[in-house]
């Protein structure tokens, strides 16, 4: 039996804390808030230092709403992320079933493919650049010896291909990140299920579909919201490949409201496309956050 | 039979996920002659470390690592200790609002990068932060400490309460019963979270990129970043300064392994 804690004893658990969660306090929910202020003022490179600082109302969100690049951004955004979705969670989900089974050097795979996941990101942007590289790259010559390619293609200098660029480089990494948090849904999944099923004549594909799919559906819908919510936010692997370019044919969200402020040194405009970045974001956390909790009770 | 063919299978998928990391090696000890040449040279024949030379002297990689290395390591010692504090609290004491502080943590683990980057800028900016090592360690710290209290809770939830009880009845202090109890019984959940944020912060981007101007404090991953620029076409170097920064992965990959997957696996999800 629970005792009821007393009023002190209460307050010792919340010193403990009190380091971390006034830190993210100052840290995160401070700078999140200040970003909304700023997303209303006029700052920009030559009012920056202006004390106070105008308000504008929404004219920084008009200006970024208007702007013909931006529906491009948006487009961008939603293209390389449901790509990249597509292709990881096939894959991944694959590499998933096939790992479930039991055969030797499994268990040493399914812990090799996590690195993908720990090498910094720069240096995956570096390298794939190389493999992708016009002049040289490995895949072209790879390509043009399958006879899929009659010439070398500058993929990421191609303002038609550069998305398909950076995507294929981002498939890469997610493939991984799938493999892993599906991995231990599907293990769970009783085998004499499985079996009952074969004795009453099911096929491979058949039990796919109606045991696997259906006792995996929750897990899948948590994988593919986070898989959203990773993908859509992506910044530096852009970044360092392409910049955004070429003519922002990999310009998505995040780039461009780094570089309205970092680059084109427009802050005001840069904090209102952070919160568009933030609400599209936020409401997918909701879903998701909705159906983590709907799955068992975080108490933990 | 079957499983024979299943290696096989795997390992042939295996190869092709991971032949990125050996055309990076390749790269990096060939000599320059044979980087850009058709057809490709695919395992060569005069092997030279003339590349990391290279970086090591005209690119100053030492020095970005060394850079890394200080962020990387200080940002672990800190979003650790932090960690365990919130962790132990979260899982020992009866919280109000339990709910609410876990829902906090979730959704900053979650919440972009780039979008802090500004307003921190200016607030750093303001508080002489920028440039210094000290406002990029603030910043990681508060980038991986969501992940890593998310990762430490349910190493002290399983903890049993009525063995810390013991050790006070035996005399210990509370200070000694965790040092001695608690800690050591949690001691793989706070390595995985120790080697996790210490790879997440070595590899970290966006804020250094934006809050080190100074080539003198730069890490290794914008030492990188500037390098493609004024090295478009050298990738030999590229690939040696890549090798040099992803030594710490490796090195965890070869002997703690069984730490990370764990960890990511349950801070990326949920508690």
């Amino acid at each position: 039996m629970k005792r009821k804690l007393s009023r002190s004893e209460q307050l010792v658990g919340y010193l403990w804390l009190a380091p971390a969660f006034l830190y993210l306090a100052v840290m995160v929910g401070y700078p999140i808030i200040y970003n909304l202020v700023l997303s209303f003022q006029d700052v920009s490179a030559t009012t920056i230092l202006k004390q106070p600082k105008n308000f504008i109302g929404f004219k920084n969100y008009f200006r970024v709403l208007t702007d013909p690049l931006f529906l491009r951004v948006l487009k961008n955004s939603f293209v390389f992320t449901l790509g990249c979705i597509f292709f990881q969670f096939t894959i991944g989900f694959s590499l998933a079933l096939l790992f479930n089974l039991r055969a030797p050097l499994f268990g040493f795979f399914r812990g090799l493919l996590l690195v993908t996941l720990m090498v910094p990101t720069v240096v995956v942007s570096v390298l794939f650049k190389w493999l992708l590289s016009g002049d040289f790259g490995l895949i072209n010559e790879v390509l043009i010896n399958l006879r899929i390619l009659k010439a070398p293609v500058a993929w990421l200098a191609e303002p038609r291909t550069a998305l398909a660029g950076v995507m294929f480089t981002n498939i890469w990494i997610g493939i991984s990140f799938n493999t892993m948090l599906l991995a231990p849904g599907i293990a769970a999944i009783s085998p004499t299920l499985h079996e009952a099923a074969a004795i009453d004549g099911a096929g491979p594909l058949k039990r796919f579909r109606y045991i696997t799919l259906p006792l995996l559906n929750s897990t899948i819908m948590i994988v593919l919201l986070l898989g959203f919510i990773y993908t859509f936010k992506i910044f530096g692997l852009i970044y360092a490949m392409t910049g955004g370019g070429p003519v922002n044919s990999t310009n998505v969200l995040p780039i461009q409201a780094y570089k309205l402020s970092f680059s084109f040194f427009e802050f005001g405009q840069g904090a209102a496309a952070n919160v568009l970045l933030l609400a599209i974001l936020l409401a997918v956390i909701a879903v998701y956050l909705i159906l983590v909790s709907g799955e068992e009770s975080m108490e933990g | 039979m079957k499983r024979i063919t299943l290696t096989i299978l795997s390992l042939i998928i295996m190869a092709l996920l991971l032949f990125p990391f050996y055309w990076m090696l390749m790269t990096s000890i060939k000599p320059p002659s044979e980087v850009m040449r058709s057809p490709a040279v695919w395992v060569t024949k005069q092997p030279t470390l003339k590349a990391y030379a290279e970086v090591l002297t005209k690119l100053s990689i030492g020095r970005y690592l060394r850079n890394s290395l200080l962020i990387a390591f200080s940002a672990m010692s800190l979003t650790v200790v932090l960690g365990v504090f919130a962790g132990y609290g979260l899982a020992r004491f009866r919280i109000k609002g339990l709910k609410v502080f876990l829902l906090a943590l979730l959704v900053s683990q979650l919440l972009p990068d780039v979008s802090l980057v500004l307003p921190l800028f200016i607030v750093f900016g303001r508080v002489k932060l920028l440039n210094t090592f000290a406002g990029v360690i603030l910043a990681n710290v508060m980038q991986w400490l969501p992940f890593v209290i998310l990762i430490l809770r349910p190493y002290f939830l399983k903890i049993p309460k009525a063995l810390e009880d013991a050790a006070r009845i035996d005399g210990c202090s509370f200070g000694a019963a965790l040092i001695r109890i608690v800690i050591p019984l949690a001691l793989p959940g706070i390595v995985s979270a120790a080697i996790l944020s210490f790879l997440f912060s070595w590899g970290e981007f966006v804020y250094a990129l934006t809050f080190l101007s100074s080539n003198e404090m730069q890490p290794v991953t914008i030492g990188i970043y500037n390098a493609i620029g004024q090295y478009g076409i050298r990738y030999n170097s590229l690939m040696a300064s890549s090798v040099f920064a992803i030594v710490p992965v490796v090195l965890v990959f070869i002997f703690f392994q069984r730490y990370i997957r764990w960890g990511l696996m349950v801070g990326a999800v949920k508690d």
